[in-house]
């Protein structure tokens, strides 16, 4: 009969510590990229030039059609073939906010697609160039449309952050599959991954309820 | 930048791509038929069965994939390999496939159970009231009336979870089931051209997942 014994995860708290700080920092950076970047997908993918708009809407496509890990791997051990050599925690970041970039441009096209045409109109009449009236009148509220989907991206971030132990970046799964090989005590590990994963990703949920009640439109129902 | 390290391990590659397939064409079939059973009874709202089906989907969905592969590995599976007729007979025959699949086929039949129970909860609800007033069992209006059209509905986000599952197999090869990318691996460890190899593998995977798309007639979405 298999008796728990919590004591194990105790002894190697260190680590434990090490890998959520590993997580928490690695997502946020990733997110923070991937938001950076799908802003500029959503630019270039709705731009009027058709050949940018191509281009970029195939670069997403193959992005979005092949797995994280091969990108991950493209970053770390494809880069240095054309000698480009990053750490493993820049690559994981990198490849993490490419990857979610191409997903959360999809999100800010939809948000882009919500703002009436007219305000694009009304402020190219005032002389504003297509990306001044992209930074001051459409993204402020294509972002505050489509919050819930930005949310959702960023828990599926932090699920998608323990790929970067493969690379072996020290984050919780890394910990975690180190305990279960050096102690075989798979289920208190389990327990304590899901556990962790489950603070990380409600606590996103909640920051997206708070944001979403913050920056709701006024007069407006907030389209999910 | 040489093809020559592609050509020269094209047969072990075809053979990583073909368990690829194989588990992902596995896989797919299940998560579907349980998706649809986990799906309908969440919808269903029978008192406790409703209640449990829903912990599990949100649980599920609230770890990662690679946690749930490593823990069926080094938790179930052992104790499970060999039972089931059915895997065996499909010609599964390594304990890595085997958990690999358990894993895929749990995690993603919550996800697909998820949209499912959207698409249920998008027919409106005079539609259940009409069928019901004609004297269709509970079973019937779901059976015959909600789920036909909620499939028609929620086919795009299915196909879009399908193509996830075919993207997450990539992940078994953490625990050494020699598929596409654990046979990239193998490649480029003995011939260091790890970036045409993985090029390669990239442009595989986004083939097949273009295939799926056409075949489920949605288009490709850009």
């Amino acid at each position: 009969m298999y008796e728990m014994d919590f004591s194990t995860l105790l002894k190697n708290y260190p680590m434990i510590i090490e890998g959520i700080l590993t997580t928490i920092s690695v997502s946020l950076l990733a997110g923070i990229l991937a938001f950076v970047l799908g802003s500029f997908f959503a630019y270039f993918r709705t731009s009027p030039l058709n050949i940018i708009s191509k281009i970029t809407n195939f670069i997403v496509l193959f992005i979005r059609n092949m797995p994280l890990l091969i990108l991950i791997y493209l970053f770390y051990k494809g880069l240095p073939s054309i000698h480009l050599v990053l750490s493993a925690y820049a690559c994981g970041i990198l490849a993490l906010g490419l990857y979610t970039g191409c997903y959360i441009s999809d999100a800010i096209i939809s948000g882009i697609n919500a703002v009436p045409k007219e305000h694009f109109q009304a402020s190219q009449s005032l002389g504003m160039s297509r990306i001044k009236s992209f930074i001051y009148i459409i993204y402020p509220q294509a972002t505050r449309y489509v919050i819930p989907i930005l949310g959702n991206q960023f828990m599926s971030l932090v699920k998608n952050s323990s790929l970067v132990s493969f690379i072996a970046v020290t984050d919780i799964f890394y910990v975690v599959y180190k305990g279960i090989s050096d102690t075989y005590r798979i289920y208190e590990y389990f327990i304590l991954a899901v556990v962790l994963y489950l603070f990380l990703t409600g606590f996103v949920l909640l920051l997206t309820k708070i944001l979403q009640k913050i920056y709701r439109i006024p007069s407006q129902e907030v389209i999910v | 930048m040489t093809s020559d390290v592609i050509i020269n391990n094209l047969p072990f590659l075809m053979k990583g791509l073909l368990v690829t397939l194989k588990v992902s064409f596995i896989c797919i079939i299940l998560s579907l038929f349980s998706g649809i059973i986990l799906g309908t009874l969440r919808f269903a709202k029978i008192p406790l069965i409703s209640f449990i089906a829903g912990l599990f989907i949100d649980l599920t969905r609230a770890i990662p994939l690679i946690l749930f592969i490593i823990f069926v590995h080094f938790s179930v599976s052992p104790y499970l390999f060999g039972y089931s007729a059915f895997l065996n007979y499909m010609g599964i025959d390594s304990l890595e496939m085997y958990s690999a699949i358990i894993a895929l086929v749990i995690f993603n039949c919550a996800y697909i159970a998820e949209i499912i129970r959207s698409g249920l909860e998008s027919v409106g609800k005079d539609q259940i009231l009409a069928a019901q007033s004609l004297a269709l069992s509970k079973v019937q209006v779901i059976e015959h009336i909600v789920l036909p059209q909620a499939l028609r509905r929620i086919k795009p986000s299915l196909v879009a979870q399908l193509v996830t599952l075919v993207k997450d197999t990539s992940l078994a090869s953490a625990i050494d089931l020699i598929e596409l990318t654990r046979a990239c691996e193998i490649v480029y460890e003995t011939s260091y051209h790890e970036f045409e190899v993985l090029c390669f593998a990239a442009c595989v995977y986004v083939s097949v997942n273009f295939l799926i798309q056409k075949m489920f007639n949605t288009d490709i979405k850009c």
